[in-house]
């Protein structure tokens, strides 16, 4: 397994084409994201955050800038990505779903089962290893999503608004979930939001899009320790902070 | 019930065949109050607005409106579900006069109460689109202002504004109890986020898992609007939680 270090997102910009008017989307962007950091990306509704995550997992190409780690390109092999449709193939149970990546990878059966097996437990689905997608909840089919995230044995995790879909209860478990999975197991992770609460409980850092075309507006770290109290004034602080940005700014433009 | 209850929930129950769902559920609500409904994920909070709306029949246990069986016939009871449901073939403003031209409200009031609510929910200038050319949020304000223009005995609200931007929640939730104050509308309202139901109630009925029944009525008596920051707001949510946590 390749052990993947920083990486850097350097000078991307990105434009689209619609009907011979050129619409730009990303300009200029540079960050860093950190070995083992939870780092999010916050911003409002078509702010390009999916656009650049793609870029990140070189699904698509910007028109300047580049992405490098250690010198190097970022590989397929390196990232894998979760996305809020959860992406589950629905002709296979939870526990083939797991497998694929290890599948794709020639994993011989016996191995991958067994690591199959322990993800599954790891997000707490020991005991649905035979059930389809269709009949289990959409909290779940989010974690056998991440399950098969892991599964990959990648160093850097990419989330696409994961939770979006879900309800405040059960986004609020899931967000606990991640992090314990993600402190059993430290990765690189991206994660994609448009709720200021999900990203204070889950980031060490806070990278805020905005504009039009987007560009990195604010920077937050945030160092609550874990696990995070919602209702704790440190919390809300922080909270309130990025809202009274994001909000009375033109980040939030709709 | 007492006296001046405009809504009275009386022993509700549902079940479906042998299974409890809903087991004897009982509330009053004044006139004109604003009440939100929340439990655990999966407490059956839909099988109880489907039975409050009238859509399905309670196995025993009444819904009285001003001490009257609710009936859709008579009461007006309007419902914003939580997936927009705007009608895709009207217009913004054709949409809003919907229930009324229902309802048959005589024109000039119909007239009188689409301004009002194009105006409030800021959709003037989108009248005349259709629903597949506004944001989702628009449309989220087109069910409201269509649910609020009836001036309804009683306006159920199913989580209406879950997938929106933060911006538009603000909005929408002051908006939303701007109108309830001025259409004098009782509004149950229920959500799965706490933290929303405590900003938004002058009391709070919590619900426990299946079968469902009412764990506790919380007064919540903070002025409008809201510091969801402050230490008053914050115990009220955290004793709440405390109710219905699971995760």
């Amino acid at each position: 397994m390749s052990v993947v270090g920083d990486i850097c997102v350097r000078n991307i910009s990105k434009s689209f084409n619609n009907n011979g008017k050129k619409i730009e989307v990303l300009k200029d962007i540079n960050f860093e994201i950190h070995k083992n950091e939870f780092l999010v990306l916050f911003g409002p509704g078509q702010c390009g955050k999916s656009v650049l995550m793609e870029i990140i997992a070189n699904i698509s190409e910007p028109d300047s800038g580049e992405i490098m780690c250690d010198g190097k390109k970022l590989r397929e092999e390196d990232l894998c990505m979760v996305f809020q449709r959860y992406a589950l193939f629905p002709w296979k149970t939870c526990l083939k779903n797991v497998e694929m990546p290890m599948k794709f990878k020639g994993v011989s059966k016996e191995k991958r089962e067994e690591k199959a097996k322990e993800y599954l437990k790891l997000v707490e689905l020991e005991g649905f290893e035979n059930s389809y997608p269709r009949q289990i909840s959409g909290g779940m089919k989010q974690r056998v999503a991440i399950a098969r995230a892991y599964a990959k044995e990648c160093d850097i995790l990419l989330f696409d608004e994961p939770f979006g879909a879900l309800d405040a209860q059960t986004r609020y478990s899931m967000e606990k979930e991640l992090i314990k999975i993600w402190q059993s197991e430290k990765k690189t992770v991206v994660f994609i939001t448009n709720n200021i609460e999900e990203a204070v409980y889950l980031a060490d850092r806070i990278i805020i899009l905005g504009g039009s075309p987007s560009s990195i507006t604010e920077e937050f770290k945030i160092e609550i320790p874990r696990p995070r109290n919602r209702s704790d004034q440190a919390f809300l602080a922080i909270r309130k902070e990025i809202e009274n940005r994001a909000v009375h700014s033109d980040i939030v433009s709709g | 019930m007492s006296e001046k209850a405009k809504v009275s929930a009386v022993g509700l129950t549902k079940k479906f065949d042998d299974l409890l769902v809903l087991d004897n559920i009982s509330f009053d609500i004044a006139k004109g109050e604003f009440v939100c409904i929340v439990g655990p994920t999966g407490c059956g909070k839909t099988t109880f607005l489907n039975i409050l709306s009238k859509i399905w029949p309670a196995t025993s246990g009444e819904l009285l409106i001003d001490g009257e069986k609710a009936d859709p016939k008579k009461h007006n009871i309007a419902f914003a579900f939580q997936e927009s449901s705007a009608f895709p073939w009207l217009t913004v403003e054709q949409n809003i006069r919907f229930g009324m031209e229902q309802k048959n409200l005589p024109k000039e009031i119909i007239n009188e109460r689409t301004e009002q609510m194009l105006e409030l929910l800021e959709l003037k200038e989108a009248r005349n689109y259709f629903p597949r050319q506004i944001s989702a949020s628009m449309e989220s304000r087109v069910v409201i202002g269509r649910s609020f223009a009836l001036h309804p005995d009683l306006l159920l609200m199913d989580e209406p504004y879950a997938q929106l931007d933060i911006e538009f929640r603000y909005h929408l939730e002051d908006a939303v109890l701007k109108l309830s104050k001025m259409t004098g509308s009782t509004v149950i309202f229920v959500t799965h986020n706490i933290e929303e139901a405590v900003y938004l109630a002058e009391r709070c009925i919590v619900l426990t898992n299946k079968p469902t029944t009412v764990k506790t009525i919380e007064k919540i008596d903070l002025p409008y609007p809201r510091d969801i920051c402050s230490k008053e707001f914050t115990d009220i949510r955290d004793r709440i939680t405390d109710y219905i946590k699971w995760w």
